[in-house]
């Protein structure tokens, strides 16, 4: 060995979730389909960037940290922010009802007092600033400059003073911001400036060469759901806007096609989730248990209520496989009579779900699969692993700690998000 | 990236990280990368990474992945474009375990190393550490040199068997630009880890040590727990150890009565009030996010601290385990492991500390026995790589790769995990397919490696094969020479038409594309020409580019290796005597 050497004036860092979402619970790897059908039809927003004003507001905490990018300083801001929320909701019910902002629940134990200055160590509050949800999505829609820096850009600059504008934030860094500053109390001027920003003001018709530009997807997707919006008193969820696109069979242009995509996508996400969840269980719970579940899902017939919904869970083994094949057996009927039609990001998970339908046919390799799309998903995170018997058992990180989730659901495709943004801004 | 001083790291994506390195870089050829890693998923890969290995002009990159994590993973559809895969085997049972990144950008170097896997918990699933540098600063130089001198000694190893290809790759493309440091990260591959850090102690005052690790080995005897490594730790470095690492079930494993242990908190701190998570997605989603806590531990660092509070900081990927830590890779069954050690300033220990005991909390819950992480299976089947090439849009033939084959060994391969079979003879450790018949019945893509299988004992056994970067890779050298000098400029054919990518219309911005376009527009001018003119005009073309390269070792050391690369192919002797020495004259008259 040579001359042994030290670095010096280097530090390690922690790996930062990417993309911010942790895919804990994906464990057949189908967000990633959802999420670029998710992309087609809401660029440049999340599931995460659900209020309007944290646009502006955050513009403007980003100006007042100066040149270089202080993130403790934009948290500092965002507690000021959150302190302010709280007291209100203290004070009011309403408030605490409609508002939604990011602390609500750990800051609701703290007292009046507690609530009169920003705590010194700002991770008792929350612990990943809300910044970082939104700077990507803030950078999409120009607001920030590219580089590591995130400045502003000059839509930026304006967002802040905006923001400034209206709710004349004062000096101090350590108390809460003007009531004022609530994000349901965004200025008139805010409201215009972010319904351009996601292009909801366009008039007249949109050609369709320009569907590339991310702000003209917006816009397309606003005009093709407005009327679901209002019919569901300004709520969108995969399950109201999906089901309106799934029996459509001819050619259709965006956002129709992708709408029509996304709820084939969901049937097959929600069977092969059920199917998953379920038979995880019953590794969990044993050998015998195991394979009563393998019986049952030869045997099972797929009778219940299948159309797109929130299942939760606790459910017993027959009636989760039950409405796990019920749903494969929509999303495989749907996909045959699209074949004309459409083309699909990723067709393999459609011949996993053919393969567990006709589970009696194809027997264990139905489960070996499954099992495989697991592994692929989670890598060295898989719940489950093959034994030396053949048969399956928890993997050793998750032994004893292996827990249901508490539901199956559709994927979010940002609808909730959006149209909680829309209600911000005066709707759709 | 954020936090104050006083709080704790920073944390970054590892695809911020390398964006910001290609922003600085700018668009400069060649572009070549290099990825190690224990397990690896591509779609996740390809999800996060490839955007950027693809983006404006692409890196010719290849992924060096355990062999048998490799084949536990695959899933038979996966198909993985110009990435080229190469597994790796240690011939003495341990296994590859080093997490890094060498990548390549003109004469711009960045490397990362530390724990993180191309995996989903890789890129922040889980608690990973990370320390990336690019050549742009001097301390991301020493890294850069650091890894240089890994992956010298990782292709010289007698302990590794791996694709002959991917060794050229990283000896004749990757190091050259590099002046490999052999001091600055440690492996695993000819002495214990355990004993290099002791040297490097030497002369250091430990006082205590901080051991962050999920895994801690037993010893194979198991008369109650005795945590050999830890005792052994104790023994070399400091008697007071703490370890930071994942509970089973909220017990911390048993380490014998010395050691202090913490386990990770699976709940924040201010949240562990009883208040029940919402079921309502959406609240979920925000729990998750702006109270996120990573799943599971799988950083692996060990901090030696002074009674002053300075320290040395080994980060990596050697686990607190046997095979890890106190075994090596020649001559012993230890896996291959690295680790770079850091000299810490007092603020930047506090830094670690802080964090350390935000994530990690003591807890009262009796310790239960360990229970090492099984192994994934070792790798099986004899064949352990493979490459299509094709001429003319059509697949001329299979290279495979079986270095531990017996001589005249017959194997079974196809493309599907249920055959059809084909067989192929192993000769000098090579298997070759040519037959079109054969060729027909495997029906492999021309534009993007996949996985083919090979029948062990009725099994089907995956391998993995590449499709060249180059999309013609035919023996004659005016097509090798072409390869050579597009592999340089960073210039790629489309598989489909074989065409490369159209000239830039407009005037090109950047400096780098203003360059490449008037080589390309020398190729261009001499492609209706004679042969010996075109290749003339390559070399020419290709010596200018290469001398540009800053640093004094480069040239020779692409020269020498272009020179036996093409000295095979070419028949004509006066003229593979001509390029030598047109080569070997390494002055900058021709600039």
């Amino acid at each position: 060995m040579s001359q042994m050497t030290l670095l010096e004036g280097v530090l390690p860092s922690w790996v930062e979730s990417d993309p911010l979402r942790s895919r804990a619970v994906d464990a057949l790897g189908l967000q990633a389909v959802a999420d670029e059908f998710a992309d087609k039809l809401l660029p440049g927003l999340s599931v995460l960037t659900d209020r309007a004003r944290y646009f502006s507001f955050l513009c403007w905490a980003r100006e007042i940290t100066g040149a270089s990018h202080n993130e403790t300083a934009i948290h500092r801001c965002e507690v000021r922010l959150l302190l302010t929320e709280a007291a209100l909701s203290k004070e009011n019910e309403n408030h605490k009802k409609d508002c939604k902002y990011v602390g609500s629940r750990n800051v609701s134990s703290w007292t009046k007092t507690n609530l009169a200055r920003v705590p010194s160590d700002l991770r008792t509050a929350y612990e990943t600033p809300v910044w970082r949800a939104y700077r990507a999505p803030m950078r999409e829609l120009g607001l920030l400059c590219a580089g590591r820096d995130y400045a502003l850009s000059d839509l930026g600059r304006k967002a802040a003073s905006l923001f400034r504008n209206a709710v004349h934030p004062g000096g101090s860094r350590t108390i809460p911001l003007p009531e004022r500053a609530c994000l349901s109390k965004i200025s008139a001027r805010e409201k215009d400036f972010i319904r351009h920003l996601l292009g909801l003001d366009k008039r007249g018709p949109i050609s369709d060469r320009e569907t590339d530009d991310s702000t003209i997807r917006r816009a397309r997707f606003a005009r093709e759901v407005r009327e679901i919006y209002r019919r569901a008193e300004q709520s969108l969820t995969p399950e109201n806007v999906l089901c309106e696109y799934e029996d459509l069979k001819r050619e259709l242009s965006e956002p129709q096609y992708t709408l029509r995509l996304a709820a084939v996508w969901e049937y097959l996400s929600l069977g092969l989730n059920a199917l998953f969840i379920g038979w995880v269980r019953a590794i969990k719970e044993g050998e015998r248990k195991a394979s009563a579940f393998e019986r049952l899902l030869k045997t099972t017939r797929a009778d219940r209520d299948n159309s797109l919904q929130r299942l939760s869970l606790p459910l017993d083994d027959e009636a989760l496989i039950s409405y796990g094949r019920a749903w494969l057996k929509r999303a495989l009927e749907l996909h045959k009579s699209l074949k004309d039609y459409v083309k699909w990001p990723d067709e393999y998970p459609f011949s996993l779900g053919r393969h567990l339908f006709h589970a009696k046919q194809y027997g264990d390799l139905a489960l070996q699969e499954l099992f495989e799309q697991h592994q692929q998903a989670k890598g060295d995170d898989a719940w489950i692993e093959s034994n030396s018997n053949g048969g399956y058992q928890i993997a050793g990180e998750f032994e004893d700690g292996w827990k249901l989730p508490p539901a199956v659901g559709p994927h979010s495709y940002r609808f909730s998000a959006f149209s909680r943004i829309a209600r911000d801004i005066g709707g759709l | 990236m954020g936090g104050s001083a006083t709080s704790g790291l920073s944390w970054t994506k590892t695809a911020d990280s390398i964006s910001d390195f290609l922003k600085r870089s700018g668009s400069k050829p060649p572009r070549r990368a290099v990825f190690c890693t224990y397990g690896f998923d591509h779609d996740r890969f390809s999800q996060i990474l490839g955007p950027l290995l693809n983006r404006r002009r692409p890196f010719r990159s290849w992924v060096l992945v355990d062999s048998g994590a490799l084949q536990a993973h695959v899933k038979s559809t996966a198909s993985f474009g110009r990435l080229q895969i190469a597994p790796v085997r240690c011939r003495n049972g341990g296994i590859f375990h080093p997490k890094l990144i060498l990548m390549q950008a003109g004469s711009h170097y960045f490397a990362g190393l530390g724990s993180a896997n191309l995996t989903n918990g890789g890129f922040g699933g889980n608690l990973e550490l990370m320390l990336f540098g690019d050549t742009a600063q001097e301390k991301g130089r020493a890294l850069v040199q650091g890894v240089a001198g890994f992956l010298d000694r990782l292709i010289k190893s007698s302990a590794i068997v791996m694709p002959e290809k991917a060794k050229s790759f990283i000896r004749d493309l990757v190091l050259p630009g590099i002046e490999p440091n052999q001091g600055t990260v440690l492996d695993s591959l000819k002495e214990p880890l355990l004993d290099q850090m002791k040297k490097r102690l030497s002369d250091f005052a430990t006082e205590r040590i901080a051991v962050l690790s999920p895994w801690h080995s037993a010893t194979e005897n198991r008369e109650g727990v005795n945590p050999e490594v830890i005792a052994k730790i104790q023994e070399g470095l400091a008697k007071k150890v703490c370890v930071y690492t994942e509970a089973r079930d909220g017990r911390p494993p048993n380490l014998g009565k010395t050691v202090e242990v913490k386990i990770r908190s699976d709940q924040p701190k201010k949240l562990g009030l009883g208040q029940e998570l919402d079921q309502e997605s959406d609240a979920a989603i925000e729990e998750e996010v702006f109270q996120r806590r990573p799943n599971s531990v799988h950083a692996k660092a060990y901090l030696a601290v002074e009674a002053d509070r300075k320290a040395v900081l080994f980060v990596g990927s050697a686990n607190c385990t046997i095979p890890a830590l106190l075994q090596k890779a020649e001559g012993d069954s230890g896996n291959v492991e690295i680790l770079v050690a850091i000299k810490l300033k007092k603020f930047q220990v506090s830094k670690l500390l802080n964090d350390l005991e935000d994530l990690f909390i003591k807890t009262s819950e009796a310790p239960s026995d360990i229970h090492p992480k099984r192994r994934i299976k070792t790798e099986q089947g004899q064949i352990l790589w493979g490459e299509l090439r094709e001429r003319q849009g059509s697949i001329v033939d299979l290279h495979l790769e079986a270095p531990d084959a017996r001589n005249g060994t017959v194997v079974q391969i196809a493309s599907s995990p249920i055959g059809p079979w084909v067989p192929v003879t192993i000769k000098s450790a090579k298997g070759l397919v040519t037959d079109a018949s054969d060729l027909k019945r495997l029906a492999p893509k021309i534009d993007t490696g996949s996985f083919f299988f090979e029948l062990v004992h009725s099994k089907s056994v995956p391998f993995p094969v590449c499709v060249p970067f180059h999309a013609s890779s035919s023996d004659d050298a005016v097509d090798a020479i072409m390869a050579i000098v597009e592999e340089e400029l960073g210039i790629w054919r489309d598989p489909a038409t074989r065409r490369t990518e159209p000239t830039i219309k407009e005037k090109p911005i950047d400096p780098a594309d203003q360059k490449i376009e008037k080589e390309r527009g020398r190729l261009a001018g001499a492609e209706h020409q004679g042969r010996l003119d075109r290749i003339a005009v390559a070399i020419s073309v290709l010596k200018r580019f290469i001398l540009k390269h800053p640093g004094d070792q480069y040239a020779p050391l692409r020269f020498a290796a272009i020179t036996r690369q093409l000295s095979p192919l070419i028949k004509n002797k006066a003229l593979a005597r001509w390029i030598d020495e047109y080569l070997r004259v390494n002055n900058r008259e021709v600039l």
